[in-house]
């Protein structure tokens, strides 16, 4: 059992934890969760002429990147480099900014009239749930601007939390610098110690030290992780939420429950 | 949303919405699955990990050197190293040149169908290549006759600013010439004036001089020495005018130079504020016609993309053509499949032929860490299309536990739950009750973590 080279990061762990550990609580009833597949708008012609377009510069980008650090210092290449990535979020800004804007306007128009209160992101849908993808796509290929509804989402019981902003506290900081630097020195002690040893020999040393980052990990994560998902339970019945998801998978609606979770953790 | 519009792109999901595709349910529970605990206690997980072990292994080994060599063995599997790269970069540029000439096939074949079918000329390069020649042609032309104007323009000013720059040097030398003639009138006029006060300064002495001269008693020494008093007299007052020609001379000279520079100081700045003049006007001119030129350029635009968008559609819509281009492509890229197979073949066989040559010339056993990492790829494909089967066979169970259980949603990558329905245990004992044997053997192909 080799698993050295995939141990994941606080954040993959704080969902999978948290899974583990929800609690069984009676079923409400729902009627208002709706989802879009986001690949899908992605994949219209607007999106995609103008992710072509981004490509295209990204590259003319990089050729001219490649010219102007020619010669040039390293701190000087430095302000080069920060120059282009700056160009190339302007451009990716004035690209897709519109476009998103359109789209955002287009789910939160279909999601009001079909008296949404959330719309997530197809991916996270195993079951149920409105679909509203094709409604979507019809209103982004008629002509026109878009007019977002007058009104705004109906409070849902469906929260979302920002792992970003969980990951910057300083204990999730502090825990996850530490066990980052862990498993840096057992990568470090494996490539070393490996040399000269056999396929056996190998497969057993790289047991042992997963063994370690294993306990690590329930030493130095464990409890961030716990901290956060009593956290988050415990906001999820304050507010007499049915769960709560990422920020990520959340589109339209829902109810933001990061600052709440913050406070609870601090 | 950006980084989820597209980070999600060519994600496969197989949920159940069309239970509500006609509205919004009205009554019904919320339920959530942890898939990663679903798959942890699938009955294939075992072979999962086992692959996941494998793939681990077969990266790490692919990264390693050999240890412990004697000088001999270490040329030789630095040779063998340098044979492996050569043998690579040799099998790249092979596979690049056959897919450049398919891909090009293919683009020509396509480019001539679709003029074909929409019955332009095909040896014009395409419907595409048809429209940007002709647009091109347009959009060039007025680029052409915006740049003649602006040259007919700036010829016109640099022949005004010529003109008037000679004038204006005309006119500082004329200024120039006044004041040095005034200069050497006021110098020749001081020197006229110190010459007639020198001579009557010594005026009397020399008449009372030549008086004496007059005197026939004089003797010859008296006469030489009234005579030498005179020359030396004579001699004196032309030093006193030289010098004061000279002193004249210098002051001139420095005069002139004075001058020259300021006439020079006065045609530069004249010329320099004409240049300005002339380029900002050249500025102004050159916005002006862009400005003008810019409309033109934009209804040229949107009538080649409305052309274009009129050719795709037509295309679009026409079935036989979607066949034929669709026929091509497939040729092309079977065409293409089969000779990198039996390029890889022989780039496979080739690796290992090196492999065991430098091993027998080190006597020692040299593995191929590229072939290595190529296993572990492929061992990480197969994990993949075993986890979606796994996955895809939970989501089954899901279904029926949740059309059974009355839910209306079914979530997972769920934070944390409230009051919603964790049903992760019901899925695990559903899966368990499968059993291996059950798991589906097709190959899905599709990706996963």
């Amino acid at each position: 059992m080799v698993r050295f080279s995939r141990t994941p990061a606080i954040a993959g762990l704080v969902v999978a934890f948290l899974l583990c550990f929800a609690p069984q609580v009676l079923a409400t009833d729902i009627s208002d969760i709706g989802y879009v597949d986001q690949s899908a708008l992605g994949q219209l012609p607007p999106f995609v002429a103008a992710q072509q377009q981004y490509a295209q510069y990204q590259q003319n980008l990089a050729q001219q990147f490649q010219a102007a650090i020619k010669g040039k210092s390293q701190p000087e290449q430095q302000q080069i480099y920060q120059n282009f990535n700056n160009q190339a979020a302007q451009k990716q800004r004035d690209l897709f900014g519109p476009l998103l804007g359109r789209a955002q306007a287009a789910i939160a128009s279909v999601a009001a009239n079909r008296g949404l209160s959330v719309v997530v992101d197809k991916t996270i849908v195993i079951y149920g749930g409105l679909d509203i993808t094709q409604d979507v796509i019809s209103m982004l290929n008629q002509p026109g601007p878009i007019l977002p509804p007058v009104n705004s989402p109906p409070p849902s019981e469906v929260g979302y939390v920002d792992q970003t902003q969980l990951d910057a506290l300083p204990k999730a900081k502090q825990a996850n610098d530490t066990f980052l630097s862990f498993r840096q020195t057992l990568a470090t002690q494996l490539a070393s110690q490996s040399k000269g040893k056999s396929d056996a020999e190998r497969a057993q040393l790289a047991q042992s030290l997963n063994s370690q980052l294993d306990d690590e990990q329930k030493k130095v994560l464990q409890p961030v992780i716990d901290a956060t998902n009593a956290a988050i339970a415990g906001v999820a019945k304050q507010k007499h939420l049915l769960l709560v998801i990422d920020a990520g998978n959340r589109v339209y609606g829902g109810t933001d429950v990061t600052a709440d979770v913050v406070k609870a953790l601090q | 949303m950006l980084a989820a519009l597209f980070g999600t792109l060519g994600c496969s999901h197989q949920s159940g919405g069309g239970l509500f595709s006609l509205g919004a349910p009205k009554t019904g529970q919320v339920g959530y699955v942890d898939i990663d605990a679903v798959v942890a206690a699938h009955p294939l997980h075992a072979q999962l990990q086992a692959m996941q072990d494998q793939v681990t292994l077969l990266q790490q080994e692919s990264t390693l050197v050999p240890t412990g060599m004697t000088p001999q063995q270490d040329q030789a599997y630095q040779q063998l190293q340098s044979a492996l790269a050569a043998a690579q970069t040799n099998f790249e540029n092979d596979l690049g040149a056959r897919r450049a000439y398919y891909e090009q096939r293919e683009s020509q074949a396509i480019s001539q169908l679709q003029a074909t079918t929409l019955g332009a000329n095909p040896d014009t390069g395409g419907v595409l290549a048809g429209l940007q020649q002709e647009f091109g042609s347009q959009a060039k032309a007025m680029q052409q006759a915006a740049f003649q104007t602006l040259n007919n323009y700036r010829d016109q000013l640099f022949k005004q600013d010529s003109d008037h720059l000679r004038n204006v040097q005309e006119l500082i030398a004329a200024d120039m010439r006044g004041k040095l003639a005034q200069k050497a009138s006021q110098l020749s006029t001081a020197q006229t004036a110190y010459q007639v006060s020198v001579v009557k300064a010594d005026q009397e002495t020399k008449l009372n001089l030549q008086a004496k001269l007059q005197d026939l008693a004089l003797t010859d020494a008296e006469r030489a020495s009234y005579n030498a008093q005179l020359r030396t007299m004579d001699q004196n007052e032309q030093t006193k005018i030289d010098a004061q020609k000279a002193q004249g001379d210098a002051e001139f000279a420095q005069y002139q130079r004075q001058v020259q520079s300021q006439a020079a100081a006065r045609y530069e700045a004249e010329r320099t504020a004409t240049q300005n003049a002339t380029q900002a006007k050249l500025v102004a001119r050159q916005q002006e016609l862009t400005t003008q030129m810019q409309p033109q350029l934009s209804a040229l635009n949107g009538k080649f993309q409305t052309q274009l968008a009129a050719a795709n559609q037509k295309l679009a819509q026409n079935p036989k053509y979607q066949a034929q281009a669709q026929a091509i492509h497939q040729q092309m890229q079977s065409s293409y499949v089969g000779e990198a197979q039996k390029a890889n073949a022989a780039y496979d066989a080739t690796r290992k032929a090196l492999v065991d040559k430098y091993s027998a010339i080190a006597q020692m056993q040299f593995q191929d860490n590229a072939a290595l990492s190529e296993q572990a790829d492929q061992v990480a494909a197969e994990r993949r299309d075993l986890y979606q089967r796994i996955v895809t066979q939970a989501q089954t169970q899901i279904q029926n536990i949740a059309q059974s259980g009355g839910f209306a949603v079914v979530l997972t990558n769920v934070r944390g739950g409230g009051s919603a329905v964790d049903l992760t245990d019901r899925v695990e004992k559903a899966l368990a009750t499968l059993g291996t044997a059950t798991a589906s053997p097709q190959a899905t192909g599709s990706g996963g973590p």
